[in-house]
């Protein structure tokens, strides 16, 4: 059993710990939180331990998930190769590019095993618009749109600081241009608006568009604009030769349920898109083979998504170099 | 495990044989059908061997797929038992309670474990829904409205011979068999309700919903060729369960992208979803190597002919008729 401990017992380590729990060659290890309490609480949900210090989470395990905020990534992630630790980092890789070069360079010296956790990719329907696009289901593609979002997300302070989560463009929106850069190759230019860089963010909406050397052209929103109780929502949608292929959060509903006070929707898999990325990551740990989500697109997510935070704030369009 | 496959008759024949050709569980040992020209052409499709003496192939299998047209499961299912281990019957099992009793019998008293494919009890969403069942914490199922419609099907299905029936014989079993296994309750009466024909030449009923007593919890089923042909998918499976304390709603193959094609000039539903008939198959696989307690059975396969058999006597007597007393 390869023993797996979370750093972070917030919104996204909750997730991840759930998936650990769904996995049969792994055993949650323990949690480690710099409150206490939501370690101890996450730890009880799943018979597990809570350390008060990270060296002794990495101690007592084989690979660690930083479900941390951006910020602290590179620290934590320094500290677990040292231990020889295998790491699955969530997104963003770091919050600038100079910690996102050093991650890289760290990882590349060692022998351990680092995954990013750009998890849209392992969403079914994203994976299917992607086959389908590479498959020339949809011939070749004109143009590509997507949606994400819904509330601020108010489960935790820090996303509030630009300066510690990046706003919506490096937090949210990194996602659609992870997806559309990994499913449509270089990108050549990159225009974005946003509204808020500042220390009390409460609510903003970015906007991206990027030029393709392959000629397309992408429009992505990220939003943390709608009002509190909102449904978080995604949308994405390609244009190409042969034709569109579309999905919309809200217009399939495979499963909704109604119970006191409460409205809740689903879109049932056997195993969730997190639990999917980590058993990908996990077989990649035991057989010694490349994980699908390298350092590499994780600082290439990075750089895009700091791009177009400069392009908001200057109102240029940025070219990028290959 | 090796898997053989009896008649390609069945539109679902395709998807299983796929499946058994890419899924690393199974060895794909080939076909054999009545029809040789129609089977020589499926093995051809899925580039396995065509076997024209079935006990050459059965000696090479483990199970047997059987996807013959209604009518022909009791004769196809005789012909097997007792050398495999496991047999997988189409739905539905058998077009008459006389016939799947039968098979029943002969699955009894043979070494060989007769299951029935019941894909949408493997469906995520079905999944999820059962474990709100087992939970029980939103009390007793009420009242329960669902709906499993499709497009008219080709050939066969429409030949009374050999479908035994229409919509009702093609449809009403996948709901059926659904909410028997989510209440763990028998159907007590069913009285069905006849709309016009939507496909005017059709010597079968393709227009019809059951009104039926699920224990003592009311149901309906709608269970109608609805879908024109400009649909972008073959149909839906739909249900809402109103519970004491709460509601369900379900629509279980509905994880689709749209695609619009400049091609055909149509648009196409392509479903991201699992593959209910893939869970099946690999359940159905574990079921027969005893790793596995819970699968389809012909007594499940039975109980849904039963609802059947007693929906179109309902037609012809009129009003409700008792399934289970």
């Amino acid at each position: 059993m390869i023993r797996v401990g979370i750093a972070g017992a917030g919104f996204i380590g909750r997730v991840h710990a759930q998936s650990v729990d769904m996995m049969d060659n792994a055993v949650l290890s323990g949690i480690f939180d710099k409150n206490l309490e939501a370690a101890k609480s996450l730890a009880q949900l799943y018979n597990s331990n809570f350390f008060e210090t990270f060296e002794e989470l990495l101690d007592n395990s084989d690979v660690v998930i930083l479900a941390i905020p951006t910020p602290y990534r590179k620290d934590f992630l320094e500290l677990s190769i040292k231990k020889g630790k295998h790491v699955f980092c969530e997104k963003p890789l770091a919050r600038t590019i100079e910690e996102a070069y050093r991650i890289k360079q760290i990882v590349k010296a060692s022998k351990v095993k680092f995954m990013v956790d750009h998890v849209v990719r392992f969403f079914p329907e994203y994976r299917k618009i992607h086959d389908m696009i590479l498959e020339g289901k949809v011939g070749d593609v004109s143009e590509v749109r997507s949606f994400r979002g819904g509330p601020f997300p108010g489960w935790s302070n820090w996303f509030k600081s630009f300066q510690k989560s990046g706003g919506v463009l490096l937090d949210l929106a990194i996602h659609d241009i992870d997806f559309w850069s990994w499913t449509l190759g270089e990108v050549q230019s990159i225009k974005a608006y946003a509204l808020d860089f500042s220390e009390s963010i409460e609510r903003d909406h970015g906007v991206v568009i990027m030029k393709f050397r392959s000629g397309a052209i992408a429009h992505i929103e990220a939003t943390w604009a709608y009002p509190k109780g909102s449904a978080f929502r995604t949308m994405a949608e390609v244009v190409g030769s042969n034709g569109r292929a579309k999905f919309d959060s809200e217009s399939f509903n495979p499963l909704t349920i109604y119970s006191k006070n409460s409205r809740e929707s689903l879109s049932p898999h056997s195993l969730t898109p997190w639990g999917v990325a980590l058993k990908e990551f996990l077989k990649a740990v035991e057989n010694d083979t490349e994980v699908p989500v390298s350092v590499d697109d994780g600082v290439k997510a990075v750089e895009l998504s700091l791009k177009a935070i400069d392009s908001a704030k200057t109102g240029e369009t940025k070219v990028v170099k290959l | 495990m090796k898997v053989a496959m009896v008649s390609s008759a069945h539109v679902h024949a395709s998807s299983y044989a796929s499946i058994l050709k890419s899924n690393s569980k199974f060895e794909f040992i080939g076909i054999w059908d009545d029809n040789i020209e129609r089977g020589k052409s499926f093995a051809k499709n899925f580039e396995i061997p065509f076997y024209e003496n079935l006990n050459e192939m059965l000696q090479k299998s483990e199970a047997v797929v059987i996807t013959s047209e209604n009518a022909k499961h009791l004769d196809h299912f005789r012909l097997v038992a007792g050398k495999v281990k496991g047999v997988l019957c189409e739905k539905p099992l058998a077009t008459s309670i006389k016939d799947a009793s039968e098979m029943l019998k002969i699955a009894e008293a043979s070494s060989t474990k007769l299951g029935v494919a019941f894909p949408v009890r493997f469906h995520p969403v079905s999944q999820r829904v059962k474990e709100i069942f087992n939970e029980g914490e939103f009390g007793k199922a009420l009242i329960i409205t669902s709906s499993n419609r499709g497009k008219l099907p080709p050939g066969w299905f429409t030949d009374p011979k050999l479908s035994g029936g229409g919509a009702i014989t093609d449809h009403v079993v996948h709901l059926v068999d659904l909410f028997r296994w989510f209440t763990e309750n028998e159907f007590i009466s069913v009285e069905t309700f006849l709309g016009n024909n939507i496909h005017k030449d059709l010597k079968v009923e393709d227009c019809a919903i059951l009104s039926l007593k699920l224990g003592d919890t009311p149901m309906t089923l709608d269970c109608s060729w609805a879908m024109p042909k400009s649909h972008p998918y073959w149909g839906e499976v739909k249900f809402r369960i109103i519970f004491e304390k709460g509601v369900v709603e379900a629509d279980v193959f509905s994880q689709n992208i749209v695609f619009e094609s400049n091609r055909s000039k149509e648009v196409e539903f392509i479903n991201y979803g699992q593959n209910a008939d893939e869970n099946m198959l690999v359940a159905f696989a574990e079921w027969i190597e005893g790793i596995r307690e819970d699968f389809p059975t012909a007594i499940d396969g039975l109980q849904a002919t039963k609802v059947v058999e007693k929906a179109y006597e309902s037609i012809e007597k009129g009003g409700v008729v008792v399934i289970n007393g």
